[in-house]
């Protein structure tokens, strides 16, 4: 494998792409600091402070509004608040801290119950009118099951601002990053399987099957790898960003608690979403390495290769695209074609994995073999199928021509 | 770098990414399942139903007025107060109209039909169906079909909506019949097999009401003018002046007609015979059901008045015994939604609206035909 590594980061080219990889993603590190939080201390102080008093949410709620009341009182009795003291400051930087207290903890102890318990009712609803009547559909009851076993679970939780993770996800999901990294990890593959050839190696290499087989398989292996370590040097960096510019400091917080992923079914933390963001990338990168591997096998030369699998990938990823525009900023409804062929390419097409968001926000599953299974799960399985073909067909074709 | 520090270096990423996790323990319920089970018991409408050799259709006017509240004799829809939900008729359950597997129905959810509009709804039993530009659509909370494609058009269409002249106003429904209302002609289309029948140009100016019976359809145009078409003999009679309302209760047309600044419901059984006068200082939106009409005062000259001294008050009319009775501790403070149909026991006055971020709240009140006391349901959603 050391012989694949260096044969892959012998070449300039490679590490000017990576270096421009590096750029890429520096240009959303930048987006980042540019809209970094400033002020969200003082209210994350006063909130721990609600927290911890002991009080029910009912009155914690009250305490927010009493304390907003009072400097509306003074205001009103023609009293310039900016100078008079509070306690974060003056009593103007303390009621904007209020208010924006307000938002958060009116949301977190009654919006976000409120809405779970809505969904859960109307559930337990639905299943009673469905076990009245003799025709109704099993599908439709499994499904109110499952709202109810996902949704009802108490979720953990407190008033600790989650930081900005909308905009971190924002930032760095679904970037012109992923677009860079795919057409780089496309590189790096052809380039493991046309160089040998192009050097005059491969009637050597290719001398016997057992070796083929091996070499095969190392040479996926080296270039999966080599993205692994790459993509979570990305993701490593993201967390980061949020820590430093979006004030998404701790990471054991349920991910529920940020309003995008206010109704995400799975018991999650922030710090499963990035690590789950890790994976699904990763898998996303072995069915992208599996299928341009079985494309150089078959084509054999880097400048056949190279374009074709940016080609489909290209194609891939503007299909995507504009069914994703429709459907996160046109807004079609979920009747529109356009709705109902984006769900299908979530569910088949493994680009989608590197759009995690988008599984996580809404109870996002697949009637399949008389069970509903996660949309996320069925396109992961979907690509490791491709990857595992891509894989058998190529280690079979390997080498065959040049022995 | 050999095999070792590469795989090494990996693991040590994930975990490093595993040690964020949080505690995934939950033990607590946001509702008790018992608790659930009693409560779905504890409420009950039961609401009578009617059903008619068509199947159940909704046979309201087309109006301005509780243009987006339906039944299909099993939910009430109302898709006109910022947030379309439902309301079933048995439980009194208020639930979100749309019925998109999984769907959370929150603002920020891609493609919740909660939230979309749906123009000129009307309930039946096959589903609701509505208006999108020039086509009628079918749907059932979770799909839609376009049952009709308009191309029918006049000049007067050209001239009032140069760049969508095809498009079409309102559904309306009566037996077999759906008739696609354009701005100054009506297509019927046959109920099942959505075979349309040749346009029938109705007015050179727009029509703002629509209604139909078995033998005319009657339509109010844009100077309040009140017409009938006979379907038999294709004629179009004048019927009066200063109208705003029409439509069918068992056989007969209700209509009102403004007589100096005051609205009177008038009733006939036939163009052509006498029109009774039923009751005078009817608001537009009145209900009739089993032989009782509910309503509110209204007059022109309300218009200049404060909230505070209007009379809101609801009144119950005995079509059979001519008394008139105010509904006691009903005050609404406004004028209010009522929705009823011939098939259903009861009718509906709606006060909900719109509240902060997506959602609505207010009460449905659901009075039993003749009777004056009435069941609240909440609608917080």
């Amino acid at each position: 494998m050391a012989y694949e590594l260096k044969k892959l980061f012998s070449s300039k080219l490679i590490l000017i792409c990576l270096a421009l990889l590096a750029a890429v993603f520096g240009l959303l590190v930048r987006h980042a600091y540019e809209n970094r939080i400033t002020d969200s201390d003082e209210t994350a102080a006063f909130l721990k402070e609600l927290d911890e008093s002991g009080l029910s949410d009912e009155k914690k709620i009250e305490l927010v509004e009493e304390r907003i009341s009072d400097i509306q009182t003074l205001i009103e009795k023609g009293e310039n608040i900016q100078k008079i003291q509070g306690v974060y400051g003056s009593l103007l930087a303390d009621a904007m801290i209020y208010a924006k207290a307000r938002i958060f903890v009116k949301r977190m102890l009654s919006e976000f119950p409120g809405a779970r318990k809505r969904l859960i009712m109307e559930a337990y609803y639905n299943l009673d009118a469905l076990g009245k009547d003799p025709q109704s559909d099993k599908r439709e009851a499994a499904l109110n099951e499952l709202i109810i076993e996902k949704y009802n679970r108490k979720i953990d939780i407190s008033l600790t601002m989650t930081g900005e993770l909308t905009s971190v996800t924002d930032t760095f999901d679904f970037s012109v990053w992923d677009v860079a990294f795919a057409i780089f990890v496309i590189m790096l593959t052809v380039r493991m399987f046309t160089m040998d050839r192009a050097a005059g190696a491969a009637i050597v290499i290719f001398s016997t099957s057992t070796k083929r087989r091996c070499l095969c398989v190392t040479q996926i292996f080296t270039v999966f790898m080599s993205s692994a370590v790459i993509l979570a040097a990305a993701v490593g960096a993201e967390v980061v960003c949020g820590y430093l510019f979006c004030g998404v400091t701790d990471l054991s917080l349920p991910i529920q608690m940020t309003a995008s992923f206010e109704f995400c079914p799975f018991l999650l933390s922030v710090g499963d979403y990035y690590l789950l963001k890790f994976l699904c990338g990763l898998l996303f990168c072995l069915t992208l390495i599996c299928v341009t591997a079985l494309l150089c096998i078959l084509f054999r030369r880097f400048l056949a290769v190279m374009p074709l699998s940016v080609a489909i990938y290209g194609v891939l990823f503007a299909v995507y695209c504009v069914f994703r525009k429709s459907v996160v900023f046109d807004r079609v409804n979920a009747l529109d074609d356009r709705f109902v062929l984006f769900r299908c390419l979530r569910t088949f097409l493994p680009v989608a994995l590197t759009d995690l968001k988008m599984y996580l926000t809404s109870l996002d599953h697949v009637w399949i073999i008389s069970r509903y299974v996660p949309r996320i799960a069925v396109c992961a399985a979907v690509s490791v199928l491709i990857s595992f073909v891509c894989v058998a067909v190529g280690v079979k074709l390997y080498g065959r021509r040049e022995r | 770098m050999n095999k070792r520090r590469i795989t090494a270096l990996s693991l040590s990423a994930c975990a490093l990414l595993s040690a964020c996790r949080g505690k995934a323990e939950v033990t607590e319920k946001y509702i008790d399942p018992t608790e659930a089970s009693q409560q779905i018991q504890s409420m009950e409408l039961d609401t009578v139903v009617k059903r008619a050799e068509e199947g159940f259709y909704d046979d309201k006017p087309m109006s301005q007025a509780n243009a987006g509240v339906t039944t299909d004799g099993q939910y009430l829809y109302d898709f006109g107060s910022g947030r379309n939900y439902r309301v079933d008729l048995q439980t009194g359950q208020v639930s979100g109209f749309c019925r998109i597997p999984g769907c959370p129905h929150s603002t920020g959810t891609y493609g919740c039909l909660d939230f979309e509009h749906f123009g000129s709804p009307v309930a039946t039993d096959k589903g609701v169906y509505y208006i999108e530009e020039n086509k009628v659509m079918l749907c059932d909370g979770q799909t839609s079909t376009c049952v009709y494609t308009n191309d029918y058009y006049t000049q007067h269409e050209q001239k009032v909506r140069p760049d969508h002249p095809k498009d079409l106003c309102a559904v309306v429904i009566h037996g077999n019949t759906i008739y696609a209302v354009g701005c100054s002609f009506c297509i019927p289309l046959d109920r099942n097999t959505y075979k349309a029948s040749e346009p029938i140009q109705l007015s050179d100016t727009s029509i703002l009401r629509f209604s139909a019976d078995d033998r005319y359809v009657y339509f109010i145009n844009q100077n309040d003018e009140f017409f009938c078409y006979s379907l038999s003999d294709n004629e179009i009679t004048k019927l009066g002046d200063k109208v705003v309302i029409s439509r069918q209760y068992e056989g007969q047309t209700y209509y009102i007609q403004y007589k100096e600044g005051t609205p009177i419901l008038y009733r006939f059984e036939d163009p052509a015979s006498t029109h009774d006068k039923v009751i005078e200082n009817c608001y537009v939106l009145f209900a009739i059901t089993n032989g009782y009409i509910y309503y509110q005062h209204y007059s022109t000259s309300d218009i200049d008045r404060s909230n505070d001294e209007l009379d809101f008050t609801l009144y119950l009319y005995d079509m059979a015994t001519g008394e008139i009775k105010a509904v006691p501790g009903y005050d609404p403070g406004k004028r209010i939604d009522i929705a009823y149909s011939p098939m259903i026991d009861k009718i509906f006055t709606i006060d909900v609206r719109n509240s902060m971020g997506g959602y609505i709240s207010g009460k449905i009140c659901a009075f039993k035909a003749g009777e004056t006391d009435y069941k609240v349901i909440d609608v917080e959603f």
